[in-house]
This record gives C-alpha cells, structure tokens and sequence, in this order.
C-alpha cells in the first residue's frame, strides 16, 4: 500500500517535470536540428542554426544589451539590496515593517501592470525606449531578491560581531568593510547572479520599454512574429542555458556558504 | 593611592520606559579586579555596555582616566570587551581574529606578526594560528577572544559573563587562567557576571546590582559576612531570613521576637536599635551547628529534617521549624556521621547572637 503512494508519487513527480521541461528540451533537440521545419525523423545535427545568429547583427545587438543591462542590473541592485538589508539587520525604527512591505512588492506586481507603468511613467520622464530604461525597470525588479538573499545571510550573523568590531577600534566603515561584507560575500555572490538571471530573461517589462534597443527575450518574439525560423530555438537554448546556470551557481553559493556558518554557529553555544 | 582609572556618577540608561540602569555611582581603581554581580536583568551588562560606548547613558556621567567619556564613540575608546558569546569573526583565523584589534590601530605589519604570535604562545595557541574558529574547543576560543582583546595592551579589559558557556572544570581552569592574567598585566579587570562563586573568587572588590541600582559595594569577605540589606542576604550565600521585632536589650544582646521564637543577636556597631522596631535577621547557613550541647546564651531551636542536597563536601540540610517556611543548615559532610537523619528524628540546632545579623525591615521585601 505504502510503496504504491510513493510509487504514485514519484511518478506525479516526473509528469509535472515532463511536461514543464519537455518544450525545452525538444527546442533544444530541433535547434541542432539541420531542417528548417522540425519534422520526425531528424534530418540531422548542425550548429548552423548557431552559426545563423552569429551572423544576425541585430540577434548580437540584442546578446550584448542583455548582457550590459543584465550586468548593470545586477550590480546596482545587488547594492541597494545589500543597503535595504543592512537597514533591517542594523537599525529599529518606527514604520519599519511598512519599510520591509515597499522594499518587497515589486515581485507582487504582475509584470504586465508592472511594464505598462514604467512605459508611462518613463516616456513622461522622457527616459523611455533604450537600454537605460530597461535598467531602471530591471533593477526595481530585481533588488527585491537580492534584498532577501542577503538578508537571509545577515540573518545568520551574530548582531554583536560588528559591536565587537567597533570595540576592537574600527569605525563603522571599517567595520563594514573588514566584518559585514565579508560575512555577507555568499549572500551577495548569490544576488548578484540571480539578479542577472532575472534580468536576462525577462521578457514583458523589457518588450514594454525597450523601444528599439531590444534585449533577447524581445528579440526572440518580434523574430517570431515576422517568420518562423530554426534560430529561435538556438536563441531560446541559449537563454535558458545561461539563466539555469546564473540560478544554479547562485543556489550553490547560498546553501553550501550558509550550511558552514550554521554548523559554526551551533558549534559556539557550547 | 592615584586617580580611579572609572569613575561613574549618576549613571542613567533606559530604554523608552524601561530603565535598566538607575542612577549608579562608583569607582574603581588601576589595577583591581572589579566584578559587578546581580540577577539577570539587573542592569549589569547595560552598564558594560555603557562603559564600552555602545549604548550612551540618558543620564549622568563616564569618565575614564579624567576623561568625560560619554559622547565619544566605542571605536575612539581603549574599553576592549570580551563577550558572553564571545562574537569571534567565525570567517577570519585565529591568527586573523587576534590581530583586528592591532590593524585598526595602524600597527605595522611586522610588528603585528610578532605581537600575535607572542600572544598565541602565552595563550598556549601558536599551533592554531590557522585554524578557523570552528575548528577550536570552547576553552581554545575562550583563549583567542582574550588574546583578541589583550593584544593591544589596553588599561582596562571588559569582561561579559566570560565563562557562563563553558563546561564546569574549564570554568575553574579559566578562572584561575583569568588571576594569573590579571597578576601579570597589572591592568584593570571589570568582570560582569550572575555567578557567585566567580565573581567571589575573582574579584578584589564586588559591586551587587538589583533592578538598576547599586545595593552593595565590598570585597567579598565583606559582602558575604555583612550583607547591608535584605536583597544581598538572600541573592549571597545561603542565609536564613527571619522577620522580627526588637523585644528589649541587655547590655550587649539584643533579644528579638520572631515567628519561631526568640532569637538573641549581638547589637549592630553601626546604630542602636529601638525596642518594637521592626528588622529582619539574617542567619549564615554555615554558622549553624547541629545536634551539640548549646554554649551559653546560644540560640537554640527544635526541627525535623524536610530534605538535604549534597554540595561536593558541603551538605545543605532542609528543615523544618515551626513558625517558618523553611531553615537551612550547611554543614561538613564529615559532620553528617554522627547526625541521625531519620524520618522524624528531632535535631537540635544551635547559633551563636554573634552570628545574627541585624537589618532594619524594608517595606515591600
């Protein structure tokens, strides 16, 4: 009886996988594809589709905004994050749960409400419709996450070591330097990447915005709404490739980093 | 004897409506071992705390050496602390952990080397200099978080409840681990702890804290033998405490109503005591003896034993008088042969008025 359920439930388990991860895999099977149309059985296996991008100049416009938003994105995010988490580590003060709330919403907000007010809000501030305004709608976006990353990391910290730094002589930006930010190094390695991630796959909000500096995501759907060809599937690989491996170095980062300072931790009390 | 090296005057500190340090005074001299005793919440880490700059007084004054030291900031003070959970950097080594103090002073890094590693071989450390935290005993970091505070020879170390984690035989290693540090260095000592038996057989000098306040000052001789108020009667030692009224005096004695009969005590030096006045007594537990002939003029008391409680050699024996909860007795475990400790076996317990202790009533307590 007991081995069925189980039996049941690993096999909902490799379902639901399936059928989130089968479209992937097969655009990653047809983006080696040497056919134009993926039609069974496979023609066989080709970079050209690769190579085909390579050769767009406007697919390789839209790789370097990515990567120039995603880097900007995640630089500046992961410091405000950094800043708003320290806030909450360091400081009580009045409204401070109202604080919290603001510094987490943007994720609450659908993307869709979220692009049609930055489009509004950025063409009325006459900041719309090029790589910056992607930037500055990514990083509201994207400090949320790093906020909690790093919070979770300062969470693990013992609040006497930065006064044990102050005791030993060290100015508060001292201590900062020599004490908080080495401490919080995983949390903040993890931001900044995952925050990469977010911006470099994010389609609505960049597609509301972008006007004519397109980032990849964008790139892909007006390429889809003008013909369909092999290169979307080697693009789409491509995205997802680089975003799995932001998210996954990320993980890395945050638990194996945060498994050793617990067991520290734990091993103090006694 | 010089200027104290911490005077402190009229020291306030709350926090919104609770105020954790009430008004203290008090002095210490270079060179003592001063411990602040108390129950928790008492206000005796607030007032470390204060003296270490990381909470600022909403009320009188700090001075270290001559200097008012109340608006000037923890990392501009020489008040190195080591702390109850001893706030080791658990990302640094020890060699590192050791050496903070040093480099945030601008001292070269030759000089560091030579300073840290001289520090690690006292401590008894210099094979560990690599090690991260967590890869040290409890007495190995209490070791580093001393090193760490020592290091750069400050005139005063504070000191936070060191020992309350560690295991009950490093406590008594580290105990004598902290005389001979003090010895040697010559510097001032301020040690905050709940524990009796530390801070009695550390401290030169014993400060007592309750709810704020200062209730006694003393070395500990003092403090154990002539508790000055009912609060550090009962929080010192193991004392009875028996409410009476002044009955009448005869030269020297002073014969006391009480609930369990009369008690005759020697009249305090200090000040004469009124007949009808209303004081309570306090009776040392180590002072009483049971089942001997009574000496002349020596209380005496009937009672039936409720329990007894095996202190290493010292034995506590609960018992029970009329007229009182409870009435306790320590004596030598050797003492206990000749004792018959059957169920209801009557004991004789006897004290001299010497022994009685005299303190006017307090209104609430």
């Amino acid at each position: 009886m007991k081995a069925t359920v189980i039996f049941g439930l690993r096999l909902y388990a490799v379902l639901v996988f399936a059928f989130i991860l089968t479209p992937i895999a097969a655009s990653f099977v047809v983006s080696l594809n040497v056919d134009r149309f993926p039609t069974l059985p496979l023609g066989g296996f080709s970079l050209k589709w690769y190579d085909a991008i390579a050769d767009d100049t406007t697919v390789v416009d839209a790789i370097f905004n990515t990567l120039l938003v995603g880097v900007i994105v995640s630089l500046v995010s992961t410091f405000i994050g950094f800043a708003t988490a320290y806030t909450d580590f360091r400081y009580r003060f009045f409204g401070k749960s109202v604080y919290l709330a603001l510094a987490l919403l943007p994720p609450t907000i659908p993307t869709v409400i979220m692009g049609l007010a930055m489009l509004v809000y950025l063409s009325a501030v006459n900041l719309w419709g090029g790589a910056h305004s992607v930037i500055i709608a990514h990083v509201v976006m994207c400090t949320p996450f790093a906020m909690a990353l790093i919070r979770l990391r300062l969470s693990q910290m013992d609040p006497d070591l930065e006064a044990a730094a102050w005791n030993l002589g060290a100015s508060q930006w001292r201590a900062m330097r020599s004490v908080i930010i080495p401490f919080a190094i995983p949390g903040i390695c993890s931001a900044l990447l995952l925050t990469m991630a977010v911006s470099f796959d994010e389609f609505i909000v960049a597609w509301f915005i972008s006007g004519f500096n397109e980032t990849l995501p964008v790139k892909i759907l007006n390429t889809l709404q003008g013909r369909v060809s092999p290169k979307i599937n080697a693009l789409g690989s491509m995205v997802f490739s680089v975003t799995i491996m932001l998210v996954i170095i990320s993980q890395t980062f945050l638990f194996t980093r945060g498994k050793k300072a617990r067991g520290f931790q734990n091993g103090s009390g006694n | 004897m010089s200027a104290p090296i911490l005077k402190v005057t009229g020291l306030e500190k709350s926090f919104g409506p609770y105020v954790a340090v009430d008004g203290i005074d008090f002095e210490v001299e270079e060179g003592e071992f001063i411990a602040i005793m108390g129950p928790s919440g008492c206000g005796k880490t607030t007032t470390l705390r204060l003296i270490a700059g990381l909470e600022t007084p909403t009320g009188g004054e700090i001075h270290l050496r001559d200097r008012l030291m109340n608006d000037v900031s923890p990392w501009e003070r020489d008040t190195p602390m080591v702390w109850q959970n001893l706030a080791l950097f658990p990302f640094m080594s020890v060699f590192r952990n050791v050496e903070f103090g040093l480099k945030m002073k601008g001292v070269e890094k030759a000089e560091r080397h030579r300073n840290v590693m001289q520090w690690l071989e006292r401590m008894g450390l210099d094979a560990y200099a690599d090690h991260t935290i967590d890869q040290l005993s409890g007495g190995q970091r209490q070791r580093v978080a001393l090193a760490r505070a020592l290091i750069t020879e400050p005139e005063i170390l504070l000191l936070d409840e060191p020992l309350s984690a560690l295991d009950a035989h490093l406590v008594i290693r580290m105990q004598s681990e902290l005389t001979r540090l003090h010895r040697e260095l010559g510097i001032t000592f301020f040690y905050v702890t709940h524990s009796q038996s530390e801070a009695f057989a550390l401290a030169d000098r014993v400060i007592i804290m309750n709810d704020g306040k200062v209730v006694q000052v003393g070395t500990p001789k003092e403090i154990y033998r002539a508790p000055s108020n009912r609060f550090v009667a009962g929080f010192v030692g193991t004392n009875n405490i028996i409410a009476g009224t002044v009955s009448r005096r005869s030269g020297d004695v002073v014969v006391l109503d009480t609930p369990i009969g009369e008690i005759r005590a020697v009249a305090p030096s200090t000040g004469g005591v009124r007949e009808g006045q209303a004081v309570d007594l306090v009776i040392s537990a180590d002072r009483v003896i049971v089942n001997q002939a009574r000496e002349d003029g020596h209380n005496q008391l009937s009672a039936s034993l409720v329990s007894e409680e095996f202190v290493g050699s010292l034995v506590t024996l609960y018992l029970q008088v009329e007229g009182t909860e409870e009435f306790r007795v320590q004596i030598q475990q050797r003492e206990l042969a000749g004792i018959d400790l059957a169920d209801n076996a009557r004991l004789n317990v006897t004290w001299s008025p010497e022994d009685v202790l005299i303190l006017p009533a307090e209104g609430n307590r």
